[in-house]
């Protein structure tokens, strides 16, 4: 009978571990979200809320002086000068974009720019061309939009390091332009967001 | 005599509701009374006797709601935790908003500290904070 019940032994821990946690849905932002060395995924929606508060806030869409609002926007270059690969700026981007459209003050072109274009624009004008489509409701050349604002991102990172511990520090840095005259009309940036991490112990 | 003691009484009232009226601070424009923020902030049990609700700010701003909560750590311990704002309309309904994300906060003993949040939406006319305890 003990012999029996040693033999079950192993078949019985491997049931039980088979049960344990596999994959699990968290709360993105929770405190069982894994924590990185690098920008987490709370932490970028971190940085839109208070960008784009910063943005709202200053009241530069509402001076006037770039025409009646919604003012037409569009996202130029964004550089990553950090040690991350692939930083995610389309979900920085998308929330900002987001909020700026639901406050009615800015509308974003889709036709050109860094990030979300869309070509069907362009691609319903040339059925023009096209014998099988009914030309009297492809739109007119010349009637998109140019924008008249144009944001810019830069996310900027350091790395210090001490003797036992490393830290990287990163933060993101955005410029509006007014693209009639090339003056900057809005800059501001993000809170920072500092890792610190015992030397070795993160690999990417 | 009767006349210089009137005018020295009269000086010393003066100057006691002068002093009176120096300590005092008038309400903050767009401050809300207790009564009207203490149901708008959703405070989890295990920060009550954490953190001390100051005052609260409303004001609408360039046409969006905007909303200031002063808030104090009241222990002598580094606590880290998170605020969400919720906006709602004229009806109650929640409004999607990009800008309901969970912000972190890092407070160390006795600081004061502010979460400052705006509506994206002008439709917001009322809202509503969670402050949760956070460990990263």
């Amino acid at each position: 009978m003990k012999r029996k019940l040693f033999l079950l032994l192993p078949l019985l821990l491997s049931t039980a571990a088979c049960q344990s946690e596999g994959v699990k849905r968290i709360d993105p932002g929770g405190d069982e979200a894994v924590t990185s060395a690098g920008v987490d995924f709370n932490e970028i929606i971190e940085w839109t809320d208070a960008l784009t508060q910063r943005m709202l806030s200053s009241g530069f869409l509402d001076t006037g002086e770039f025409g009646t609002q919604p003012i037409r926007m569009v996202v130029s270059d964004i550089e990553n000068k950090t040690d991350l690969s692939h930083f995610p700026s389309e979900l920085l981007l998308t929330n900002i974009r987001t909020s700026l459209l639901q406050s009615g003050k800015a509308r974003w072109v889709s036709t050109y720019g860094e990030d979300g274009r869309d070509d069907m624009t362009r691609d319903t004008r040339e059925l023009a061309d096209d014998p099988m489509f009914d030309k009297s409701q492809v739109p007119e050349q010349g009637k998109a939009s140019v924008a008249r604002l144009s944001l810019r991102t830069q996310i900027l990172w350091t790395h210090s390091q001490g003797t036992q511990d490393s830290q990287n520090t990163y933060i993101v840095r955005m410029w509006v332009t007014d693209t009639v005259v090339g003056e900057v009309v809005w800059e501001g940036q993000s809170n920072p967001i500092a890792k610190k991490f015992e030397k070795g112990s993160v690999s990417w | 005599m009767i006349t210089r003691l009137t005018l020295c009484s009269l000086l010393a009232l003066g100057c006691l509701s002068c002093e009176s009226t120096s300590n005092y601070e008038p309400p903050r424009a767009g401050a809300l009374e207790e009564s009207q923020w203490r149901q708008r902030i959703n405070l989890s049990p295990d920060l009550e006797h954490v953190l001390e609700i100051d005052e609260v700010l409303e004001t609408r701003q360039h046409g969006l709601l905007r909303v200031q909560i002063d808030l104090r750590n009241i222990t002598a311990e580094e606590q880290t935790l998170r605020t969400s704002i919720e906006w709602f309309d004229v009806s109650g309904f929640k409004l999607d908003s990009p800008n309901s994300g969970w912000m972190s906060h890092i407070v160390q003993p006795d600081e004061k500290f502010v979460v400052d949040a705006g509506a994206v939406n002008t439709a917001a006319v009322s809202w509503r904070m969670n402050v949760n305890p956070w460990s990263r």
